[in-house]
């Protein structure tokens, strides 16, 4: 957007300055010189490139604002929640916490120690170990005494990874189910999970997730206030690099050393804000992020549990509950619990970060395009007229936009088309607008929550308010076109595969697999499935 | 203006404003930590007496229940927050001090006027109080505010009225409150959509409890199904054994089958033998599915012998939940149930093949689990020791032969 910016108001200001004045000959030499092009490039995506900008800055602003107002009314009922009576409540609604795992040694039974350990009057562990190839079910089993029970599970929603085996603790002691499985992906270990569930409510979270003691608590409580309409529900998301950590609670918030990780730390803060609280204001909520999710688990099987072919499963699955619920004529609503209740580990290197930036924006297109009927359907009130052109127009688009820009202004001053000074001048003005965005975040972050306490930290966190704008911005766009052209790319093998899956209809399971998916050699290994920052 | 001065301008806005943003943040931070050290710092000193009052034990506790009542405003500001903390965790005299207290400082009245205030946010607010507080002569105001406009109130007003209408209420009209509170909580799920999320409604009479039986009876008869479906739950929970002939009447005829599920449901609760018959009677297929899973389940837990019979016949139901609730329940039947389980699973018995590979399920999650009692494990090894000496003397015969 920043370096979209810089091309859209150069390009305004170009005439009247009389700084760009490209030669007449250039004009009728489109495509002979790179200037003639960039100039041409220049004039032709001015104004549609500038009025982008504006919007979508100024979207993002009214999304804090509704945060806050979202994030103010949530406050102010604090002390009438009732978190309280819930947890004593022989009526609380049972949860399934769901927790698919795949090669999670190093951490999956502290993990699972504290899922057990949240408040909760009625809750059970379901562990599904998605064909690791490590210790993760040893140590599980050492740890929480499991012994192998010959249990079938139900087919409530279809899994593809053969189920291998079930397991409980001894006796009875804990209420934990660890379910084997051939490998499949973390779509299929969480379809699994569904099947093995046995409360009314699934939650669906990471084995690398820390849980809040009051999580499955707050988030649970928008079912019992609304129990006819309430169908999902999602928690805020915090980035836990760096925090200090005990018996598996965050007991500390604090920023996590290497810049990568702050400037996530301050995305997520950003993007929960706009994201989430403003989209959940408008009753408009399509994204229920993988690492904390809380689902009906009727609905859950109706409408098939979640798309083991899709790269942005719980997009798509946010998406689809929204469709399911419209088209059968329900009544229903998507509740967004700003409450931080789950806090994930983000990626610390640029390269991790790179696969992850690229694999979101590709399940957001490959979503978006799976239910293009939707977009700017009335029949889809709020979702079909707001949320999804929006998700189009800023989410989709921005990367592209944005990665034009980066590109054609360095190069627009290099030809001398533009002078620095100009350039310069708006670059600092575009970016800056980004920092009031994140800054009025942080704002919104301190008069709510507060989470983190120290002086240094809040320094750090308005340093990589400004500094994400040098260089990690440009590369997420970057990452994310990335995405966009692996989807492209990738769309004519998947058509192919789709004419063989008619043919396969009657027979064997489907073959569909993209190549994103496939490319990761050997077992599928994808956690917190797909988000979409903002 | 030109271009140029307009961009500089812009540059200009968005610097002061981040910068104003930054400070903003700052200067919340810092004036929140400071009123935070400023309360604790008085408020510190006075926790020991709040402490003494919640305890309620003794003169002492008169004494610091005054000592609270005398502080200035600025003492009472800092404690206050300690005090609604503690409110509706304590029960007995701590409580009975502790609303004497609220009272003597204002807050009691204040929060009943707020009852009526404009903000929803305060009305709800006053309401939680009034409900931590267990105070009952707030109940017919509370009753009131099940009417309310704002969905928000309605909740915390239902959730109030549960305290305010239990047993362990203080102030005037303790005797009336609880069945003024039921009917009121009852009345709020009738009309066309409940004034209150129903299992909110639901907690709410059970923590008013026995006291509720009489208008919970008279609900199972109400036409609105809700309000039967929330009556013969919360009976089952009160374990209201009187209730007993109704909750099996509506399981057997009630038109709505989720009325008829926690009906049964209720009647597992209250364990009565009697039950057994309308709970078997709901079993049959052409009862819906819902509602003889409920039976099926609710025959284990009332345990008489005489249901043994019925589940093993459900063992191999074309619907598989009934099937899976039928081998639970003759498991949860003990012995008798895991003998004929495990006779069933060695095929002693004659059953389907269905009927063999579900008991088989059951009884050998049960023992590798180690959730067997050692009743059942030994009606298990019995069962096992039979069937091996018949095999042996088969074996046998066959060898003579």
């Amino acid at each position: 957007m920043s370096g979209a910016d810089v091309l859209g108001l150069l390009a305004d200001l170009a005439g009247p300055l009389a700084l760009l004045r490209p030669e007449p000959s250039t004009w009728g030499l489109f495509g002979h010189t790179v200037r003639g092009t960039v100039v041409v490039l220049v004039q032709l995506l001015a104004w549609p490139v500038l009025l982008y900008v504006l919007a979508i800055n100024s979207s993002y602003l009214v999304l804090i604002g509704l945060a806050g107002a979202d994030m103010g009314r949530y406050l102010r009922r604090a002390r009438i929640r009732g978190v309280e009576d819930a947890s004593a409540s022989p009526l609380t609604q049972s949860v399934s916490v769901v927790m698919p795992a795949f090669d999670e040694e190093a951490s999956v039974v502290g993990s699972v120690s504290a899922m057990l350990a949240l408040r909760h009057p009625r809750h059970e562990v379901v562990v599904v170990d998605d064909g690791s190839t490590d210790a993760t079910f040893a140590l599980l089993r050492e740890a929480f005494d499991l012994v192998e029970v010959p249990r079938r599970l139900p087919a409530d929603v279809p899994v593809r990874g053969a189920v291998r085996s079930v397991h409980v603790p001894r006796g009875g002691r804990s209420p934990l189910v660890v379910v084997r499985k051939d490998n499949g992906g973390r779509a299929d270990a969480v379809n699994a999970g569904i099947n093995a569930a046995r409360h009314e409510l699934v939650c669906i979270t990471d084995a690398d997730s820390v849980l809040d003691p009051d999580a499955l608590l707050t988030v649970s409580r928008p079912f019992a206030d609304d129990p006819l309409r309430v169908v999902a529900t999602g928690g805020a998301v915090r980035a836990v690099n760096g925090s200090e950590l005990v018996g598996g609670r965050v007991v500390g918030v604090r920023m996590p050393s290497g810049w990568t990780a702050r400037f996530q730390v301050v995305e997520y803060l950003r993007a929960f804000c706009v994201g989430r609280a403003g989209w959940s204001r408008l009753q408009s909520l399509v994204l229920i992020s993988g690492a904390f999710g809380m689902y009906r688990r009727d609905v859950l099987v109706e409408v098939g549990g979640l798309d083991a072919t899709c790269i942005g499963e719980d997009f798509e699955l946010t998406l689809r509950l929204h469709r399911y619920m419209r088209e059968a004529g329900r009544d229903h609503r998507v509740v967004f619990v700003p409450e931080p209740a789950s806090w994930t580990e983000v990626p610390a290197t640029a390269a991790v970060l790179a696969r992850q930036r690229r694999r979101w924006q590709r399940g957001l297109a490959e979503t978006l395009w799976r239910h293009r009927r939707m977009v700017g359907n009335p029949r889809y009130g709020r979702i079909g007229l707001l949320a999804l052109p929006y998700y189009v127009l800023f989410e989709l688009v921005a990367p592209v936009v944005e990665l034009v820009g980066v590109v054609l202004t360095p190069l627009a001053v290099g030809l001398g088309v533009v002078p620095w000074e100009a350039a310069l001048l708006l670059m600092a003005l575009c970016y800056g607008y980004a920092v009031v965005v994140t800054v009025a975040a942080l704002l919104v972050e301190e008069l709510s929550f507060h989470r983190s306490q120290r002086w240094r930290d809040l320094g750090r966190g308005l340093a990589a308010a400004v500094l994400e704008n040098f260089g990690h911005r440009q590369l997420t766009a970057l990452w994310r076109v990335q995405g966009l052209w692996s989807l492209l790319r990738g769309q004519r093998q998947v058509w192919g595969a789709m004419d063989r899956q008619g043919l396969a209809a009657a027979g064997a399971p489907s073959q569909v697999r993209l190549p994103d998916t496939a490319q990761l050699a050997g077992p599928v290994r994808r956690r917190a499935g797909s988000e979409v920052l903002r | 203006m030109s271009p140029l001065a307009l961009v500089t301008a812009g540059l200009v806005l968005v610097s002061v404003l981040v910068l104003a943003l930054a400070v903003a943040i700052a200067v919340v931070r810092a004036v929140r930590a400071r009123r935070a050290a400023r309360a604790r710092a008085v408020a510190e000193p006075l926790r020991p007496l709040l402490l003494e009052v919640a305890v309620g034990e003794g003169p002492e506790a008169e004494d610091a229940a005054a000592a609270l009542a005398a502080l200035d405003p600025t003492g009472w500001r800092s404690v206050e927050p300690a005090v609604l903390a503690v409110l509706g965790k304590v029960r007995g005299d701590g409580q009975r001090l502790l609303v004497e207290l609220l009272a003597a400082r204002g807050v009691v009245a204040g929060a009943r006027r707020d009852l009526t205030a404009r903000s929803a946010v305060r009305r709800a607010t006053a309401a939680e109080l009034l409900g931590a507080a267990g105070y009952a002569p707030a109940v017919a105001e509370l009753a009131a505010l099940l009417r309310d406009g704002d969905p928000e109130v309605r909740l915390v007003a239902a959730r109030a009225l549960g305290r305010a209408g239990a047993p362990g209420a203080v102030g005037t009209g303790v005797e009336e409150a609880p069945r003024a509170a039921a009917t009121a909580l009852l009345a709020s799920l009738a009309g066309a959509r409940p004034a209150a999320p129903p299992d909110v409604v639901a907690r709410s009479l059970l923590l008013v409890g026995t006291p509720a039986a009489p208008a919970l009876l008279a609900a199972l008869a109400a036409p609105e199904p809700l309000v039967r479906l929330t009556a013969a739950e919360v009976l089952g929970r009160l374990g209201a054994t009187t209730a007993a002939p109704a909750l099996e009447d509506l399981v057997l005829r009630d038109p709505v089958d989720a009325v008829r599920v926690r009906s049964a449901a209720a009647l597992g609760r209250l364990g009565v033998p009697s039950a057994t018959s309308a709970l078997r009677a709901a079993t049959t297929p052409a009862t819906a599915s819902a509602v003889r899973r409920a039976a099926v389940r609710s025959l284990g837990e009332v345990g008489d012998p005489s249901s043994l019979r019925c589940l093993w016949g459900l063992l191999d139901d074309a619907d598989g939940g009934v099937a899976d609730a039928a081998a639970a329940a003759l498991l949860g039947l003990g012995a008798p149930g895991v003998r004929l389980l495990a006779q069933v699973s060695s095929q002693g018995a004659s059953a389907s093949a269905a009927a063999v590979a579900r008991a088989h399920e059951v009884v050998t999650c049960a023992v590798a689990a180690e959730v067997m009692p050692p009743a059942g494990l030994a009606e298990v090894e019995a069962v096992l020791a039979d069937v091996l000496a018949r095999a042996s003397r088969g074996a046998a015969a066959e060898v003579a032969a």
